[in-house]
């Protein structure tokens, strides 16, 4: 059987940038992981994912969250981002799974899972109200700090028979 | 090695070209089950990877059942099975001990955000060796009803040293898949 994951592009950073985009993302997959292994030069935030430059209110995220002494959930309906992990001056690491993303019936939900190894654990459900296939998306984050050198940032596919 | 890493495994010395789609179920109407079955075991580990909705009637969550065997479905109290998932406003966790299936994820009801479907993730660890029970985890996780959502980490257990053949996977309470659902079964070397 054909090897089926395959990396789309990968996007280290050799310079401090606000945000990463990957665009023209081919259609011809079934599923996309996006992962990311992240630093800020200060501060703390979140790793927030804008489908097709879509800014508008189309999001929804319900979140789980495990800080080692509590766990909690939280919910944010009506957004203008994905939720896709933390970001701050320790690495971090989050992966997101966008199923089904280049199908035109659905709307498209986009789990994702992350970690900042010295604060908490926490996982999201990520709604995009839109039945339009993902063509591109960019990562940014709400810390209103670049992304340091050396933040990783790869697009994988997954093709299923 | 990195490409299972990243699907959400931790397998040694694999490679991205090790990670084989084997087969996918797409519904075109609904159905009370997905099966796989005749499963090879030729693969190390197993990913299904999943889009569901539930015909069940409200706005609430189905639980998506896991069942698998041996050259046919378990249908009996061989389970086991834990869960903790978010719900927007609380953490909840259960468990079930002694079912007839593995409740391994949560798929929004027929009332839910319209054209909105969970997406979970499981993976099936040496899913062929004779010499052990068989454990399954996932994450997964939808969007509701513009008001609630969900997400959750499940596992599993499958009492029986048996390779797994068959693979089903089913809403409760009898209801079904809508059409637009999807499993996708993969199989990764090791």
């Amino acid at each position: 059987m054909p090897a089926t994951y395959e990396p789309i592009a990968t996007n280290t950073l050799s310079s401090s940038a606000a945000t990463v985009e990957f665009t023209s993302i081919p259609q011809t997959f079934t599923d996309l992981v996006l992962v990311m292994n992240t630093t800020i030069g200060s501060s703390t935030g979140a790793i927030q994912g804008v489908i097709n430059s879509d800014t508008a209110t189309n999001y929804s995220i319900t979140r789980l969250i495990g800080n080692g002494s509590a766990a909690s959930s939280d919910r944010v309906t009506s957004t203008t981002s994905l939720f896709l992990g933390d970001v701050a001056t320790s690495p971090t690491i989050a992966i997101a799974h966008f199923q089904n993303y280049s199908n035109t019936t659905t709307n498209k939900t986009i789990i994702a899972r992350g970690n900042d190894s010295t604060v908490r654990v926490l996982m999201a459900a990520n709604l995009w109200r839109s039945t339009s296939a993902i063509t591109a998306i960019k990562i940014q984050n709400n810390a209103a700090v670049n992304f340091a050198i050396g933040s990783m940032f790869t697009l994988y596919g997954i093709k299923a028979a | 090695m990195i490409g299972n890493v990243l699907a959400g495994m931790f397998v040694g010395g694999a490679a991205l070209g090790d990670f084989e789609s084997i087969a996918t179920v797409s519904l075109t109407g609904s159905q009370t089950a997905i099966d796989f079955t005749s499963i090879a075991g030729t693969y190390q580990h197993l990913q299904l990877r999943v889009l569901a909705r539930s015909t069940t009637a409200g706005t609430a969550q189905d639980e998506i059942q896991l069942q698998v065997g041996n050259g046919s479905i378990d249908t009996a109290s061989n389970y086991s099975y834990h869960f903790l998932y978010g719900n927007g406003t609380s953490p909840v966790s259960s468990a079930g001990t002694s079912t007839s299936y593995v409740r391994i994820g949560f798929a929004p009801r027929a009332s839910a955000t319209s054209n909105s479907f969970s997406g979970t993730v499981i993976d099936f660890l040496d899913y062929s060796n004779v010499n052990k029970y068989k454990t399954f985890r996932s994450l997964g996780g939808a969007d509701l009803n513009d008001t609630n959502g969900i997400i959750a980490l499940c596992s599993g257990s499958w009492r029986n040293t048996a390779a797994i053949t068959h693979i089903r996977l089913k809403p409760e309470s009898g209801n079904s898949f809508p059409a637009n659902s999807y499993a996708a079964l993969y199989g990764i070397k090791g």
